[in-house]
């Protein structure tokens, strides 16, 4: 098992420098200067005070010079500075990266918690009323604009009932210490983390339905049956556990669409996260953030695959690994 | 209801120098309530806390609220020359020896004193080149630095190389400590995330991505705020800036277009306009040879349903503009040059009067067999010139002008625009908007009697005034020079103005901020924010 | 199990073709069935849009509008936007847009797909390594974050747009032919043709890709649905398609003001794109069911 995660590990390095590359490709061939960033337009530019800033932000050098640099500096943890702020990118990631685990790791829980039982009901009465009307509800969940949900969940419990807080992480007017401060967090969470985990839900209550109903078709299933054991046990203990594997598996390749899913949310929603910061930094050129952001997002993915295959082999006993 | 808004504005226009010079040297205001935390929200997290550096909105929105210049007037600080931390000023016969005499018993927020050396070793670091200070070339006449003098602690003296009636808005820089810094280099320094000043409020902290808490500074000089604290949130977007001042999360914001309306008429806000200090404009290339003729330009303006611009891109919210100028500069005056009317008749027929008729029958004008076709370059990126476009297409077109809209993607704009400093422009006309800030007119010389600028406009009678402009002392003698091309720029209308900005802001109706004075020409709306206050329950 | 038993029975009854089996079982979806007709509605509404459009587009009234959005009414059944834009009109072109980019998109994800799974399913060995290696990188690179990227400093057109989904998306599509590559390979009819000298080309467009057809058909029309949405999620970051072209969601992003005041400027986009894509899902679903040979009952 060690020696499987080991070279799983090591088949990612050339994954994510061959990513590295196609991220320092992109914003090379970019069109314009991220020193324009500096110059409002509104005012105009002084050319000399837009070459004193290319000079300052090292813009000045060869291409694989700089590719080479970044890289060494990136293997090391330097993430070199924020063009827009100065402040080291690490730093500013730092920042934002527990905010946006959080935000994810909860609506991941959200969507395991809501879609299994779902899709359990649904396979269980399979081609009744209520599994057509779950089913469908989970083909709308995936088909509504997650942007949109937000903005119609904004409108009605931040600002027409006002319920809900629905901008930030935390008060600002008021700050909480200790308990109060978690459950002020959590308050500022449930707009934010229910409509990032919309998509999730909707989707894994399809895949469990589906798994189970497989499952249900087996052989082993049927001997169960057939042997007279009684349903609660053949669904509790031999169906339950074989269709919750792929579940598992599903959960860490979700990974992207949860990356995906925060640079919307988090915008929306004013969540101090890293898509929020990514795109700022889009919007602003601020190009050492968008490497890393890009970078870490990447890093997120193929940790989220290898979790996946890891739990996936553990929790199936017939998967070997050599 | 479109007029009675429009009068409104007007009125508050007017009134707005006014209640100003009432309030002057109102130093010794008394809270009539004190305590409360005010959160006010702008834009995303600040590039920097430095006043040196703070040239984004997101950064001097912040810094405002902290750094204080010598003098208000200049960019960003105001729309008078005032007195700040120097508190008064002598100018030498020949116009080239400027002394301050520096407020004393002014103190940093760490308790340190305020003096000349400050001032001096803020003047310094933004000449020097490594800083990379947006500032530098206020303090720079042509390649000379201005020379600096420390004559006690509390007088300082800056000495020219040429008279230059604009310097006193090129000093409105805000003062950094000497003592916070290492040396005079500070791109790096820690003080860009960390700033000390003079001004009602001082930094306590910054969470990124959220806010940054301003607590008051008790030994400001005019007096201890009134508020204990004000906290800048970050909320991007003006619709949801809005959603947070109804949500009750945010206390005090600036509110735009349609996001303005859920404030009218609701008794848990007060609603307050100010004009700001910002110009959108259709300009023209006045080398084109279409557009060459003053004549066809003023046509042009008076085929142009401005108040339609206003309606669908500011919500209303602009002032149709009168002058090439800014209501803040000083010599601006409303109803000096005579405004073109919409009226698309009166316009064809002045084109048919230059010359511009449908000779072919094909719907565009033409004169001597040349249509006229206009290729109206913007930054398609940018909103505000999205919104504009499509008037001027529809009312242009429908006077037989061939109209081609050309959106660029910004670094296109930059390319073709911002940063094109040749004489030759790849576009007949371009929309666009400028911040030029302040009662100083000079600032307008690059842009109006500079070959190169966004117009190619060459008068050289304007540039002639321009230049005499700036060595001109008198103020009167000023005043009509400044006045003479205003009704020269109305008449030859190398860019039509389209309106002038007015800000909207919207506030809980029991904070009062009559006393702090409500200015557009200040990021944040605030002349004296240490004068808000929470009216008592 | 029947095999002995199964020759006799296709000898006795002609066998019923294939896609009248298909179209049987798909028949019985009924909420699929309301979809692709829907959806061939859309399809014919979008080809005639010019024609049917009771407004032009991008003409404004502003006359009319006075820079606030006008309600439905007996003139603009779906109200105007601020610029006085008849909203039907837009939304038309936009849902035009949509349906245009969720297509070629797909078309050209399918294409990548097929092509890099079919290559790697027919040769094996190393080309298959080097292939699935490749695709390995493309599924972790964060597809939607680097689509920002590159619309946000390139400034997007609507072709690069479809050229990026389609780029970003191919990978499920080349796995699965490749797999199915890999299973059909080895069965006798495959091998029996093999033997008769067939040539590998005519093997694989004639033999071995038909057989596939089935799961990427499914995966085609699934794969529509995430081509719109990322459209709209692009726009509404202010990202997406050009000025220009209205898309629907860039109606959404343009609607952000006015979600107090207007609710047709949201309701409307917002409802035909969540239409358009539920649509899709059914229709996918109802093939998937049909092309299933285990759920003909």
């Amino acid at each position: 098992m060690t020696r499987y995660i080991i070279r799983r590990l090591i088949q990612a390095v050339p994954l994510l420098i061959a990513i590295s590359v196609i991220v320092f490709a992109i914003v090379e061939i970019a069109p314009g200067d991220p020193a324009q960033m500096y110059v409002d337009p509104e005012k105009g530019a002084d050319p000399e005070y837009i070459a004193q800033v290319r000079r300052s932000l090292g813009l000045d050098q060869p291409v694989y010079v700089r590719y080479v640099s970044w890289l060494a500096k990136t293997l090391q943890g330097d993430f070199g500075f924020s063009f827009r702020t100065r402040r080291p990118v690490a730093l500013e990631i730092g920042d934002r990266l527990p905010n946006t685990l959080l935000l994810g790791g909860v609506a991941l829980v959200m969507s395991i918690l809501i879609a299994v039982p779902i899709g359990i009901i649904s396979a269980l009465k399979r081609y009744t009323l209520i599994d057509y009307i779950l089913s469908t509800l989970a083909l709308v969940g995936i088909s509504v604009p997650v942007f949109w949900v937000a903005l119609v969940l904004l409108q009605v419990f931040a600002i027409h009932l006002n319920w809900l807080p629905g901008v930030g992480m935390r008060s600002v007017r008021v700050q909480y210490e200790g308990f109060e401060a978690t459950l002020d967090v959590i308050r500022h969470m449930i707009l934010p983390a229910t409509v990032l985990s919309l998509a999730q839900t909707a989707s894994w209550s399809r895949y469990q339905r589906s798994s189970l109903l497989e499952v249900l078709g087996q052989d082993y299933i049927r001997t169960a049956r057939a042997k007279g054991a009684r349903e609660r046990r053949v669904i509790g203990l031999h169906a339950l556990r074989n269709a919750l594997i792929p579940m598992v598996t599903l959960i860490g390749l979700s990974v992207p669409s949860i990356v995906t899913g925060a640079f919307i949310t988090e915008t929306i929603f004013g969540w101090p996260g890293m898509g929020r910061l990514g795109v700022e930094s889009i919007n602003g050129r601020d190009y050492p953030i968008i490497m890393a952001v890009t970078m870490l997002s990447a890093v997120l993915i193929v940790v989220g695959n290898l979790l996946a295959d890891i739990a996936y082999a553990w929790v199936d006993p017939r998967i070997r690994y050599d | 209801m479109r007029k009675t808004l429009l009068s409104l504005l007007l009125v508050v226009g007017l009134l707005l120098p006014v209640m100003a010079v009432n309030a002057q040297g109102g130093e010794d205001f008394v809270c009539p309530n004190k305590g409360g935390t005010m959160v006010v929200s702008y834009g995303g997290d600040p590039r920097t806390l430095s006043g040196l550096y703070a040239n984004d909105g997101n950064s001097l929105f912040v810094v405002t609220f902290m750094a204080e210049p010598l003098i208000l007037g200049g960019e960003n600080w105001g729309d008078k020359i005032e007195p700040a931390l120097a508190e008064s000023w002598e100018i030498s016969e020949d116009g080239l020896e400027y002394t301050f005499h520096l407020r004393q018993g002014v103190k940093w927020h760490d308790g340190e004193p305020f003096t000349a050396e400050d001032v001096l070793f803020t003047y310094q670091a933004v000449q020097l080149e490594e800083n990379a200070i947006d500032w530098r070339p206020n303090l720079m006449q042509g390649d000379q630095p201005m020379q600096f003098e420390v004559v006690d602690d509390y007088t300082f003296k800056v000495i020219l190389n040429e008279p230059d009636a604009a310097v006193l808005t090129s000093l409105a820089i805000p003062i950094v400590p000497k003592h916070a810094f290492e040396s005079l280099n500070m791109v790096d320094a820690p003080y860009n995330t960390n700033p000390i000043a003079t001004g009602p409020f001082k930094f306590v902290e910054w969470k990124t991505g959220e806010s940054i808490t301003l607590d008051a500074n008790p030994d400001y000089w005019r007096g201890a705020p009134c508020l204990d604290r004000i906290v800048v949130r970050f909320i991007e977007g003006a619709t949801n800036t809005a959603n947070a001042l109804l949500a009750g999360e945010v206390d005090f914001a600036r509110v735009d277009g349609a996001d303005v309306t859920p404030f009218q008429d609701n008794p848990d806000f007060v609603l307050q306009t100010a004009p700001r200090d910002l110009m959108r404009y259709v300009g023209f290339n006045v080398r084109s040879p279409n557009f060459s003729d003053p004549a066809v330009r003023r046509a042009l303006a008076v085929g142009l349903d401005r108040q339609a611009i206003i309606d669908v891109a500011a919500g209303g919210y602009g002032m149709l503009a009168d002058s090439l100028f800014n209501r803040a500069v000083f010599m601006y005056e409303e109803g000096r040059n005579e405004q073109y009317p919409y009226d698309p008749e009166l316009a064809k027929q002045m084109l048919a009067e230059a010359g511009w008729t449908d000779t072919d029958g094909d719907g565009i004008l033409d004169k001597d067999g040349q249509p006229m076709h206009m290729r109206l370059a913007y930054m398609g990126t940018w909103s505000l010139m999205q919104a504009i476009a499509p008037v001027i297409y529809d009312n242009w077109r429908a006077l037989g002008v061939d109209v081609e809209l050309a959106p660029l993607d910004e670094a296109k704009a930059y390319e073709e625009i911002y940063e094109n400093t040749s004489t030759e422009k790849p576009y007949d006309a371009t929309i666009g908007g400028w911040g030029l800030f302040g009662p100083e007119p000079d600032h307008y010389r690059n842009y109006l009697a500079n070959p190169t600028g966004f117009f190619a406009f060459n008068n050289q009678q304007i540039i002639d005034l321009f230049n005499q402009g700036r060595k001109v002392t008198d103020p009167q003698a000023r005043y009509d020079l400044y006045a003479e091309i205003d009704r020269l720029l109305w008449e030859d209308l190398p860019m039509i103005p389209l309106y002038q900005a007015v800000g909207a802001w919207a506030y809980r109706s029991d904070l009062n901020i009559d006393a702090a004075e409500l200015n557009g020409t200040f990021l944040t709306g605030l002349k004296y924010p240490g004068r808000v206050y929470f009216e008592a329950q | 199990m029947t095999e002995t038993t199964l020759p006799l029975a296709l000898e006795a009854t002609r066998p019923t073709p294939q896609w009248k089996l298909i179209w049987r079982q798909f028949r019985k979806h009924r909420l699929a069935l309301i979809s692709a007709v829907l959806l061939l509605l859309m399809g014919v509404m979008a080809i005639f849009t010019d024609q049917l459009t009771p407004y032009d587009p991008n003409a404004n009234n502003t006359a009319y509008a006075r820079g606030r959005p006008q309600p439905p009414s007996a003139e603009y059944v779906f109200g105007t936007d601020n610029y006085g834009r008849d909203y039907l009109s837009r939304a038309m072109v936009g849902a035009r847009v949509s349906l245009f980019v969720g297509i070629t998109a797909v078309i050209f994800q399918i294409s990548i797909g097929v092509t890099i799974g079919a290559t790697a399913g027919y040769f094996g060995g190393w080309v298959d390594n080097l292939l699935m290696r490749i695709t390995d990188i493309f599924l972790s690179i964060p597809g939607f974050f680097l689509l920002l990227i590159i619309s946000g400093v390139f400034g997007g057109t609507l072709l690069t747009l479809i050229f990026l989904i389609g780029a970003l998306n191919w990978m499920t599509v080349a796995r699965l032919v490749r797999a199915e590559f890999l299973s059909l390979k080895g069965r006798e009819f495959i091998e029996a043709a093999r033997c008769i000298g067939v040539p590998g080309w005519r093997l694989v467009t004639r033999h071995l890709l038909p057989n596939a057809l089935a799961p990427i058909i499914v995966a085609a029309t699934l794969s529509v649905p995430y081509a719109i949405l990322t459209e709209s999620a692009l726009s509404f970051l202010g990202l997406g398609v050009p000025p220009p072209h209205a898309s629907l969601g860039k109606m959404l992003e343009e609607a952000q003001q006015w979600l107090r005041t207007a609710w047709w400027m949201w309701v409307v986009p917002g409802a035909i794109i969540s239409v358009i894509v539920l649509s899709f899902n059914f229709v996918g679903d109802g093939l998937r069911d049909a092309f299933d040979p285990q759920l003909r009952r």
